[in-house]
């Protein structure tokens, strides 16, 4: 399908996703914001101590055990002796399967995580999508805030939390203007970026294939600063002043 | 700052809503409902303070991902 031809469809659909996402957003935002709550009141500090201790899979299977897949995840965000990162182990934690849970290994090596963290035949390795809000609101919380993402998001066979990292690359940056037609179809049609063999396949093939090349390059670079930028700006004063409107410190 | 100026701004900040849908919500403020306006502009709070915990991981992860655009054969 044309790059022109996709971009229509999407104006399109956000002209009624928007109304959707504000009709069917409220309640299950109220949801999320209930389970983020939640989360940061619980007590880990103990299971904080316990996963800060760990360098064996069979040590989190202990923690896991003795304090819960919550609260060993929420200590995993805050152990510091963790290779792994916390939100990579939400397939892991969020899944009964115990078979998954052995399978999460903590030395840190990422082909050894990646082969930990493969869910059937897929293998986690360069270009994993990041989920900041997954991050804090969980596994629970995640499922419900697709419903929400998933009115935002006019292409629904995409994941919209990959959407969500994607949003990050659909800012218009100064300088480079307009996302390249090659980035978007890329990002159109990448349906797992877990697997980061397939995804860089596929956009090599088009980028090669691509005039634009040189502003790919540019546009790559221009959204990692433009990314930290807008970070850094959350911290300024009028922000802080933003969220404590709606009581968040 | 009232509610609905403040979610303006984290709106403007936002990374996970998209500048196109962003200009939509801000062209319908005026007639969103309190409910609304709590419920969206608590949730984009809590986008931030995640984004700014989360900072260095994000932007290593947002690398990873540029990274990917760029392979050439």
């Amino acid at each position: 399908m044309k790059p022109e031809k996709i971009k229509e469809m999407k104006n399109k659909a956000v002209e009624t996703a928007v109304d959707q996402m504000l009709e069917l957003g409220v309640q299950p935002v109220q949801e999320v914001i209930k389970n983020i709550e939640t989360r940061l009141n619980s007590p880990v500090d103990e299971a904080v101590d316990a996963v800060g201790q760990l360098t064996t899979k069979q040590q989190l299977m202990e923690v896991i055990k003795k304090y819960g897949k919550e609260a060993a995840f929420n200590a995993l965000k805050k152990g510091e002796n963790i290779a792994i990162g916390a939100l990579q182990l939400i397939p892991v934690l969020g899944a009964a399967s115990a078979d998954l849970v052995n399978a999460a290994v903590l030395e840190g090596a990422t082909a050894t995580q990646a082969k930990a963290l493969a869910m059937g035949a897929n293998v986690v390795g360069k270009g994993e999508v990041v989920y900041p809000l997954t991050h804090l609101i969980g596994e629970t919380g995640a499922k419900k805030l697709d419903k929400v993402l998933k009115a935002l998001d006019p292409h629904p066979d995409v994941d919209p939390r990959i959407v969500m990292a994607f949003g990050i690359a659909g800012i218009a940056v100064p300088g480079v203007g307009a996302v390249p037609a090659a980035v978007e179809l890329t990002m159109l049609n990448i349906k797992d970026m877990k697997n980061a063999a397939w995804a860089a396949k596929e956009a090599s093939s088009i980028i090669t294939k691509s005039p634009e090349l040189a502003q790919v390059k540019l546009f790559a670079e221009n959204v990692v600063k433009n990314v930290g930028d807008r970070i850094h700006a959350m911290g300024k004063p009028q922000m802080i002043q933003a969220r404590a409107a709606f009581g968040v410190a | 700052m009232n509610k609905k100026e403040a979610l303006v701004l984290l709106l403007q900040t936002s990374l996970m809503v998209t500048d196109w849908e962003k200009k939509k919500i801000l062209h319908q403020i005026d007639s969103l409902s309190s409910e609304q306006i709590d419920a969206v502009g608590k949730l984009l709070s809590y986008e931030q303070v995640c984004l700014m915990d989360n900072e260095e991981k994000i932007l290593k992860q947002t690398k990873l991902l540029m990274n990917t655009f760029e392979l050439v054969s």
